[in-house]
């Protein structure tokens, strides 16, 4: 039945039913209530209300299992699968009266997802599997995932759909008035995602009334040629004698959606305050006005979470510094899991102009897959970039492509069967937009006409996968012109055949072609100029290097891609940054330490290490200077951020030191005394515990960081591992200090005989002596001041 | 107190800060702004005082000072804010970029978060003045004796979660974090801000403390 409505839709519309839970109110369900548990209290009234919209002629009933998760019912007495069971079920002994089809319907879960709340991606797909097992045994027809605000849930809700049922899947996200998520994401992101991820229909519920998403649905119907939905509210919520009204009636709700379908909305319904009656006026005005959406050429896009990067006329750079070849101190960033180093490459490439970056850590010693996705879940929480998963094993990549959030760029496929059979199955599960290199079983092939049948293989296979030329870039493989001079010419030939004959995108790896020559950035550039002139569509580089920037930013205000030429006047219209370094080059590493300059802490030690040993200069400059600064933020005549610039200034003179040292002399200068930290169980903010961190790391302690949300199992685990002699706890809030309480209880109780310092903004020093702490910190100095005295005594 | 005076005092400045200082932040002013996405949700609100606390639309508070908050008010609105979720991640970047601008976010964030929520009172103040009455400064879950516990009667009577795309966790902590929420009650007479006391505000360490704290059973 479902299937024949969806057949139909390019020739008549299909209709969802309109609002449960303020029908539920007005029945009496109060504040706190959960509302699926009606299925089970009050079966009758929830039977009543499908009923009452199939007869107004709805054919899709939404299951009133909107919460029924087990987050949501965390203190409900009923399972998920009793109230999805009983939901859809009371839904189909409506529609089977009608003729009607049921939708399960599946809500977010109400927890924000990682990295900003809690919700594992993992967790969260197997929370909605469970709605979907029950929904499937109950007999839903097909599911629909509404009201959600983050791509990122809705992509583990489509996973959890797909991998348990073989229903159609519709996915409604609720936008504001400028048509984003509370996410950031917008109408074209979440179009973009959806889409890659094989979704039936999409489009877009509650929040808004229909004459804002009347508004929206030009943006929403250019980034899709997949059925539309709308399900709008009954206008917006007003406050009338402390009752909730919607300030739109039936009338004014059935004309706006007449011209919603008019534009070729081929699925509506309504929202929150839409009633059977609402239903009923709209629903015949909607059929007649119905007139089917033309489709248009598909787009090329990826994206993150919250932004689309789309591949037309002007070229995309491609960062490609989080990559391990050739660089040393990447291998051993790597190696010790220092994330920080890998999110830093990443941060820098976005501010030199990269629009995607890629993201390789590829190494034979090393765990790919844990690196690879950890790498990617970290970037993602600082940069909203999309990524290029960079991976030649698939198992690494699918699991990347699971936990990313948005639509990949997958580098890459090759003309070989094996690759194909590995990489195309993922990006028809996942989505995403693949690069396809021109390499065959017999390898590159040699000529112009050779790469591009290789690029016509790659298309031919992916299209037996249901992959359009939209999801496939060609890369048809820059070589180094010091091995064969032709080699650039024959790149550039089949980049032009490749882009007249099969009509897909096309990027090249750039610095490849001086491979072996002086002065490469010359070569370099100046074939990164041929190409694009030639209608490169992406560029793999290295956005770092200035020769090549430039070379883009002044072929971008020629072609006319940099309105206003406002990028490459922001790019070089400030000459004075370069008076400011030579201005830094005069202070004493003292002096810039002091002042918190970055740039003249790292000369100044540079022009130090060239006299004096690494260990004088730490202990008779740095740590000196430190105190200095310390002592001022405790005397209250110098500010935290001014303590934290001093930090960072002093990081930067250790980068320098560290270079020049010897293994044997690193291992001198650190302070071995480990700490542990963590922010306690059940507190999420670590603002706190982090800038404690960047000051011990300063004084050269071996901090290991346990996050936040940490369990006592967990720290008491690390402290036995390590043998630290120091513990730092935080927490925020009244309601999670009772978790330090418990921490410490632990510690005691198995006789660690570790200190355990505390801080955060609730805690005092009556309290933390209540609850057995050794010290408190009042401020962040303070913990310092605390772990050096302590190191300094275990050393006697 | 003006912007820069309420970003300096959260940042515990009590001297003129240097040109550094101020460049800090006046660019996490724009950052803040660029990133945030206001949004607000508010409802009236039945309540009855007893002699031992305050019921709130059916669900009872035992809080002495709700209590004394809401005595000679007739009606009660409550209130949600947020300044969204890309204030945090805003935060969290610096984290791994420039770590002496997260105080200065920090503290900027609270102040624009103050204004903005200000702002968002207006459709409260049109609808307390349909009804001849006055705005009591807001009154939230953390304040005096007025539980953290609190925080879940907001989110089971306001749309929270879902317009605001707020989470309440089990420690009753609100993630994204410059969210408030809060009850303010309707008055006949304008509130005398002179009942606002150091001595009745329960952060015993706040840097601008000018009495000692007194509890619930001494202040009343």
């Amino acid at each position: 039945m479902i299937k024949t409505l969806l057949n139909k839709l390019k020739k008549e519309p299909v209709f969802f039913d309109g609002g449960m839970g303020t029908l539920l109110q007005k029945s009496g369900l109060a504040p706190g209530d959960i509302p699926e548990s009606w299925n089970i209290l009050h079966p009758e009234r929830i039977y009543q209300i499908h009923q009452a919209y199939a007869s107004s002629g709805c054919q899709i009933l939404k299951s009133n299992t909107f919460g029924a998760n087990r987050c949501k019912l965390i203190d409900s007495s009923y399972s998920v699968q009793e109230l999805v069971d009983a939901g859809v079920k009371l839904a189909k002994k409506a529609a089977a009266e009608s003729g009607a089809c049921v939708a399960l319907d599946i809500g977010p879960t109400g927890k924000l997802m990682k990295p900003l709340g809690n919700l594992d991606f993992e967790e969260a797909v197997q929370i909605f599997s469970e709605m979907v097992q029950s929904g499937v045994d109950a007999g839903a027809d097909c599911i629909l995932i509404e009201t959600m605000n983050d791509v990122y849930e809705a992509k583990a809700a489509v996973l959890a759909a797909k991998e348990n049922s073989d229903l159609p899947v519709f996915v409604t996200m609720t936008f504001d008035e400028s048509g984003k998520l509370l996410t950031g994401g917008t109408i074209e992101v979440a179009a973009a995602v959806l889409e890659g991820l094989g979704v039936d229909a999409i489009g877009m519920n509650c929040g808004l009334g229909p004459d804002t998403m009347l508004q929206l649905l030009p943006r929403l119907m250019q980034a899709t040629n997949l059925p539309v939905i709308i399900n709008p509210n009954a206008g917006l919520p007003k406050e009338k004698d402390g009752e909730t009204v919607f300030d739109i009636d039936a009338d004014s709700f059935a004309k706006t959606m007449k011209e919603i379908a008019k534009n070729g909305v081929s699925m509506l319904g309504g929202c929150c305050g839409t009633t059977p009656d609402y239903l009923k006026t709209m629903i015949p005005l909607c059929k007649k006005a119905f007139s089917p959406a033309a489709d248009h050429a598909p787009i090329t896009a990826v994206t993150s979470g919250s932004k689309i990067t789309y591949f037309e006329e002007r070229p995309i750079i491609i960062g490609e510094r989080i990559n391990p070849t050739g660089k040393p101190k990447f291998k051993q960033a790597l190696r010790e899991k220092n994330y920080e180093y890998i999110l830093r490459e990443g941060v820098t490439q976005q501010d030199n102009g990269a629009e995607i970056l890629d993201v390789n850590v590829g190494l034979p010693e090393i765990d790919e897959d844990e690196l690879m996705t950890e790498t990617v879940s970290r970037l993602q929480a600082i940069s909203d970039l999309p990524l290029q998963l960079d991976t030649s094993d698939p198992t690494v990549m699918e699991h990347a492509m699971r936990i990313y959030n948005g639509k990949p760029l997958v580098n890459s496929v090759t003309a070989k069967m094996s690759s194909m059979n590995a990489i195309f199955p993922l990006i028809k599960k996942y989505g995403g937009v693949v690069i396809g290199l021109t390499i065959t079983e017999d390898g590159i092939p040699e000529t112009p006409e050779g790469r591009l049948q290789a690029a016509e293989i790659i298309v031919k296979e992916a299209s037996k996968y249901g992959i359009g030329r939209e999801s496939i870039i060609i890369d048809p493989l820059t070589m180094a012109i010091s091995a064969d001079s032709n080699a650039a010419s024959i790149t550039l030939k089949a980049m032009q055949l490749i882009k007249e004959n099969l009509d897909v995108k096309v990027s090249l790896g750039v610095s490849n072609v001086s491979f072996g020559l002086p002065q490469r950035e010359n070569i370099t550039a100046s074939f990164f100029n041929a190409a694009m002139t030639l209608g490169l569509n992406a560029a793999i580089m290295n956005p770092n290097a200035e020769a090549m920037m430039r070379t883009y930013r002044s072929f971008c205000a020629i072609k006319g891609f940099d309105p206003n030429c406002m990028t490459y006047i922001s790019a070089y219209a400030d000459v004075k940054e370069e008076d400011k370094k030579r201005a830094a080059e005069e202070y004493t590493l003292e002096q810039a330490i002091e002042k918190g300059l970055k740039s003249a802490a790292a000369n100044a030690a540079k022009k130090l290490s060239s006299a004096f040993s690494s260990l004088d200069i730490i202990q008779n400059h740095i740590v000196p200077a430190l105190d200095t600064v310390g002592a001022k933020f405790q005397k209250g005549t110098l500010f935290l951020p001014q303590l934290l610039m001093s930090a960072e200034a002093a990081k930067e003179a250790f980068a320098v030191i560290k270079e020049n040292m010897k293994a044997d002399t690193a291992a001198e200068t650190k302070n071995n005394m480990t700490i542990v930290i963590a922010t306690v169980k059940g507190d999420v903010h670590d603002i706190g515990k982090n800038i404690v961190k960047v000051l011990l790391d300063n004084y050269g302690f071996n901090v290991i960081d346990l996050g936040r949300d940490v369990s006592p199992k967990t720290i008491l685990d690390t402290v036995l591992e390590t043998n630290a002699p120091l513990v730092g706890l935080s927490a925020l809030m009244t309601t999670t200090v009772p978790s330090m309480k418990e921490t410490i209880a632990l510690l005691r109780k198995e006789g660690v005989s570790c200190k355990v310092m505390v801080g955060g903004a609730v805690l005092t020093q009556e309290y933390a002596d209540s609850i057995g702490a050794d010290f408190y910190g009042k401020d962040a100095m303070d913990s310092v001041r605390y772990a050096v005295s302590l190191s300094d005594s275990l050393k006697k | 107190m003006d912007h820069l005076e309420s970003i300096l005092r959260y940042l515990g400045c009590r001297e003129k800060p240097d040109n550094s200082l101020l460049e800090m932040i006046q660019k996490a002013d724009m950052l803040l702004t660029a990133a945030s996405s206001p949004k607000s949700v508010w409802k009236d609100i039945s309540f009855s005082l007893t002699d031992t606390g305050t019921s709130l639309n059916g669900s009872f508070f035992s809080s002495s000072a709700l209590r004394s908050y809401l005595k000679g008010c007739t009606k009660a609105v409550i209130f949600a804010f947020t300044l969204g979720r890309q204030i945090d991640q805003l935060i969290y970047k610096y984290q791994y970029t420039q770590v002496s601008m997260i105080p200065v976010l920090q503290a900027c964030a609270s102040v624009l978060c103050e204004e903005e929520g200000k702002k968002a009172l207006q459709p409260i103040c049109q609808y307390a003045g349909e009804h001849n009455l006055f705005l009591r400064p807001s009154f939230g879950p953390g304040y005096d004796d007025f539980p953290l516990q609190a925080q879940k009667f907001f989110f089971q009577n306001l749309p929270i979660e879902k317009k605001l795309g707020v989470e309440l966790t089990e420690t009753y902590m609100m993630i994204p974090s410059k969210t408030v929420t809060s009850i303010i009650g309707l008055s006949p007479t304008p509130y005398n801000l002179r009942n606002h006391k150091c001595s009745r505000c329960s952060f015993q360490t706040c840097p601008y403390r000018k009495e000692p704290y007194h509890d619930k059973n001494s202040s009343q």
